[in-house]
């Protein structure tokens, strides 16, 4: 027997191996096991899409890179269009463009308003549920998703932060540049709302996260203030209806709605709204059970109510005639302020109805 | 009389130096040109300058105030303004030079119809800090960050207001929308989410 050379088995060892791994693989292509399965490739996939059900003016979309400032690879949107995975839409000023997902299961309706730069990074139906992810480069895009039978995962990312919906309907995201965004739930909303902020260095490496919850009628800004501090921001508008009004509530109206609470002798000092009065026949605010008369608000039996001395810069009003105060007020207001302490105080000389 | 004329002379450079201002020109040179740019490129060409310019800034205005600029340069934009009354020839803004946030949040209020409180209505109708109250209602209206009227306007504030303001006019009625999202026009009686049926190949609106 001829003895074999160490090229010769290397050779011969070599091909071998090779003809093991063809084996190898076409047993994988014919049975696929979940190791050599594509990894790009999902257990069960379908394709989504948006459909554009209404434009308002200049609404453009392109591939995901294609520089927005420039024509060149924009097309203008028009209504029924299909927007897939991959794209980007971008809105004009006074334009606006009104998006709905395709199957409708579960409903989605998604709005650019104007100046936005939104990208699709993904968009399909996997394993039963709705995947989206989108991207919001500038703008604001408002959206509804209503839970159905099929599940929403629904995420959109700005450059600073993610809005995470939990079964939720109708909400708003904008980011406009300089790390300021804003999240809201509408009022009638349902569901939750999630926001995550991202917290980066210079390098660009995430450093942490921090995420607030969202219940309808919330709003979270890049403070990331909880909600009952953002309500210290957001302003109030009181409308009255002056002709339902009755007496003493227009005057409270007066005074925390105008800020002419400084033309009354005590400020805001709502002393004189207790129900003090002698006479069945008036009726103040609050009601202490005094007289039988009726108040609109009332405090238990015992308890003082406090009286707020500010509102007039502090300085006391003493013996200075209100503007449009009486002698009985004056009296009430020094008596409120401890001032019957002083006897010989002309005021204090005269009766009146102790306070409880 | 020599200190009271050195004082004198010292009044009047002070004058002179406020009456010239402080603006120049922008050292920023973008990669494209912005003349050359569609109105809604120019959008987007907003978003990435540090600084804006008096022509970039005229041009946002009549984009806002008309949805479009059909103008052939500053020259044009320039007399389209100040024939409405937007911008003021007595400011005496130069092209090229970087715009202050003072005249941007005037040029705004006019365009938005914003009168402003009793200052902006009293003084700034005489003229009397018009920039300054102008500003001051627009940061009260959460539409401009705080800041003073002489500072210079970023690519991306101008954009955020533009935004905003878009967003006001079209609330006020000052131009047709009717595409919309909310509460009140996306909810039947029960409070469900409206999902509208698909509609196929439709003519575009408003286009």
């Amino acid at each position: 027997m001829a003895r074999m050379t160490f090229p010769s088995f290397v050779l011969i060892a070599t091909t071998l191996l090779f003809l093991d791994q063809s084996a190898v693989g076409q047993d994988a292509v014919a049975n696929p096991s979940p190791s050599t399965r594509p990894a790009s490739q999902p257990a069960e996939s379908a394709s989504m899409q948006y459909e554009v059900i209404n434009v308002q003016r200049g609404v453009y979309v392109s591939t995901i890179g294609v520089d927005p400032k420039l024509k060149a690879g924009w097309r203008p949107v028009k209504v029924g269009d299909l927007l897939i995975a991959g794209e980007q839409i971008r809105t004009g000023m006074r334009a606006r463009v009104k998006l709905v997902a395709r199957p409708a299961t579960p409903p989605t309706v998604l709005m650019l308003e104007s100046g936005t730069l939104m990208s699709i990074d993904e968009l399909a139906k996997i394993g039963g549920t709705h995947k989206s992810r989108i991207g919001l480069r500038y703008g604001a895009v408002r959206a509804g998703v209503a839970e159905g039978q099929v599940r929403s995962d629904m995420e959109i990312t700005c450059p600073v932060a993610t809005l995470s919906k939990k079964g939720t309907d109708i909400f708003r995201i904008e980011y406009n540049l300089n790390g300021r965004f804003n999240m809201s739930l509408s009022e009638r909303g349902r569901g939750l709302l999630q926001a995550i902020q991202l917290e980066m260095n210079a390098k660009g490496d995430l450093l942490r996260t921090r995420s607030r919850f969202m219940t309808p009628g919330q709003f979270v800004t890049q403070r990331m203030l909880q909600a009952i501090d953002n309500v210290q921001f957001d302003r109030e508008i009181n409308v009255n209806d002056i002709f339902g009004l009755g007496d003493q509530e227009q005057v409270i109206a007066l005074l925390n709605d105008r800020g002419l609470g400084f033309l009354f002798p005590q400020g805001t000092n709502l002393s004189n709204f207790t129900d003090t009065s002698t006479t069945a026949n008036q009726t103040g605010i609050i009601d202490d059970g005094g007289d039988g008369t009726g108040g609109i608000l009332t405090i238990p039996q015992g308890q003082m109510m406090r009286t707020l001395r500010g509102g007039d810069f502090g300085i006391g009003q003493g013996l200075i005639p209100g503007i449009f105060g009486s002698g009985a007020m004056q009296r009430q207001i020094l008596q409120a302020r401890g001032r019957c302490q002083m006897r010989n105080h002309p005021a204090c000389k005269q009766q009146s109805r102790p306070r409880r | 009389m020599n200190g009271l004329r050195a004082l004198i002379c010292v009044f009047g450079i002070a004058l002179g130096i406020l009456s010239v201002g402080c603006s120049g020109p922008r050292k920023f040179v973008p990669d494209v040109h912005p003349d050359e740019l569609s109105d809604d490129g120019f959008y987007a060409y907003l978003t990435e300058i540090p600084l804006v310019t008096v022509d970039e800034a005229y041009r946002a205005m009549l984009i806002l105030a008309d949805g479009e600029d059909r103008s052939e340069d500053f020259v044009d934009r320039q007399r389209k303004l100040e024939t409405r009354g937007i911008a003021k020839s007595a400011w005496d803004l130069q092209q090229d030079h970087v715009v202050d946030t003072g005249s941007v949040a005037y040029m705004v209020c006019r365009i938005c119809q914003i009168d402003g409180g009793v200052n902006m209505r009293l003084f700034g109708s005489l003229g009397l800090g018009d920039r300054r109250y102008a500003l001051r209602e627009l940061i009260y209206r959460e539409m401009l960050e705080e800041a003073v009227d002489f500072e210079y306007m970023t690519g991306a504030n101008l954009f955020a207001l533009l935004r905003k303001a878009d967003a006001h006019m079209a609330e006020k009625g000052l131009y047709e929308s009717n595409v919309d999202l909310s509460d009140e026009t996306d909810r039947d009686e029960a409070g469900e989410l409206i999902v509208p049926p698909s509609v196929g190949q439709a003519p575009v609106e408003g286009a």
